[in-house]
């Protein structure tokens, strides 16, 4: 069983991440989308905050002897699915871009026949 | 405005101000094309070169690598409908003569999509041990996987028909390398085809593809195949 201070601290910290997120993300610093898996985050933090055995059932679930263990090994899972939608993220960043770049460059080519009459302009 | 042809050709280049103008005077002395050069911002005088031989040019960023010229020069050919797309390299290694054999196999309609290969008969060019290899290695992926017969995986000098250029421009996320267009095109039922090519030693100039890229670009070839293995995936809800 957790201390009611340590208990305290988790619900403070899931609270605060909770506060921080949704103010970034009513300021559209944030997608919505993105948001998702940082309130996966806060949820984690309030559930071990208010169901103080939680934290013992999920280490006897998991087979872990030492209880903190098991709270590094769920926050490793839940960082681990934030960094795989950040990659997500990226990829679909970096095709736009590219996708961008492509539509760019098929507007700056000319014709054959206009080659010559833009010679020497900025294109 | 002159009119267009109905074969672009498209040719991917990055410093080779040496050989890219004897490149577009010999395809304009054997083959009948409109022809863009798609330029990776050359630090050498590629673009005036291309631009004096009266090539198309455009620039476009070297991040985006080769496939993403070949991306480039697909979409342009589907907005400006060219019923035939063919590239080769810049470096003077393929001959212009040869396009001509390879646009007949399309035009008599006997395949979608044709191939240009070295290794169909006695080439002048040897490709190093590494190269040779690694070709070695994904052609016989492409016969395992998909059951198709390719002796030069990684040729660049490719013609596609109409239809293969539309396939590949309506896809948003198509992503070009040699050997993943041959697949694509092969699931989506359009007839693969090789022709023997010559192919002769580089004329001038270096190659971007030195052996650190060549590694990736195996690598590279080698996990997307493995990764794109037809899973027969049942569907829901459909006959």
């Amino acid at each position: 069983m957790m201390t009611l201070l340590a208990r305290g601290i988790s619900i403070a910290a899931g609270l605060g991440l909770f506060f921080v997120v949704s103010f970034l993300v009513r300021r559209r610093r944030i997608y919505n989308l993105y948001a998702v898996s940082w309130f996966i985050f806060c949820l984690m933090f309030l559930v071990t905050g208010i169901f103080g055995r939680f934290t013992e059932t999920l280490a006897t679930i998991l087979g872990v002897y030492y209880p903190p263990t098991a709270i590094l090994v769920f926050a490793l899972g839940c960082l681990l699915v934030t960094v795989m939608h950040l990659s997500m993220i990226v990829t679909q960043q970096h095709k736009d871009i590219k996708r961008l770049e492509k539509e760019m460059a098929l507007l700056r080519i000319l014709p054959p026949g206009q080659e010559e009459e833009k010679r020497g302009q900025f294109i | 405005m002159t009119p267009r042809k109905s074969t672009l050709l498209i040719i991917p280049a990055l410093n080779e101000e040496m050989s890219i103008g004897p490149v577009i005077l010999g395809v304009k002395q054997h083959f009948d094309c409109d022809i863009l050069v798609i330029d990776g911002y050359s630090r050498d005088r590629t673009v005036e070169v291309a631009r004096e031989n009266g090539a198309m040019v455009v620039q476009l960023s070297k991040s985006l690598g080769i496939a993403g010229a070949i991306e480039l020069g697909i979409l342009y050919a589907s907005r400006e409908g060219y019923e035939y797309l063919a590239r080769i390299d810049a470096d003077g290694q393929h001959r212009p003569e040869d396009l001509n054999r390879l646009l007949a196999v399309i035009k008599e309609d006997k395949a979608d999509f044709v191939i240009g290969s070295r290794f169909l008969g006695d080439s002048e060019y040897k490709p190093n041990l590494l190269r040779h290899s690694s070709i070695g290695v994904i052609s016989l992926l492409l016969r395992l996987l998909y059951r198709v017969k390719i002796t030069d995986c990684t040729s660049g000098c490719q013609l596609y028909n109409r239809q293969v250029i539309e396939f590949f421009a309506k896809d948003v996320s198509f992503e070009y390398s040699e050997v993943r267009a041959i697949w694509m095109a092969h699931k989506a039922t359009f007839r693969v085809r090789e022709e023997f090519i010559n192919m002769a030693p580089r004329s001038a100039g270096v190659s971007s593809f030195s052996p650190m890229i060549a590694w990736l670009y195996m690598f590279n070839n080698i996990a997307d195949l493995l990764l794109s293995i037809p899973v027969p995936m049942r569907r829901y809800g459909k006959q």
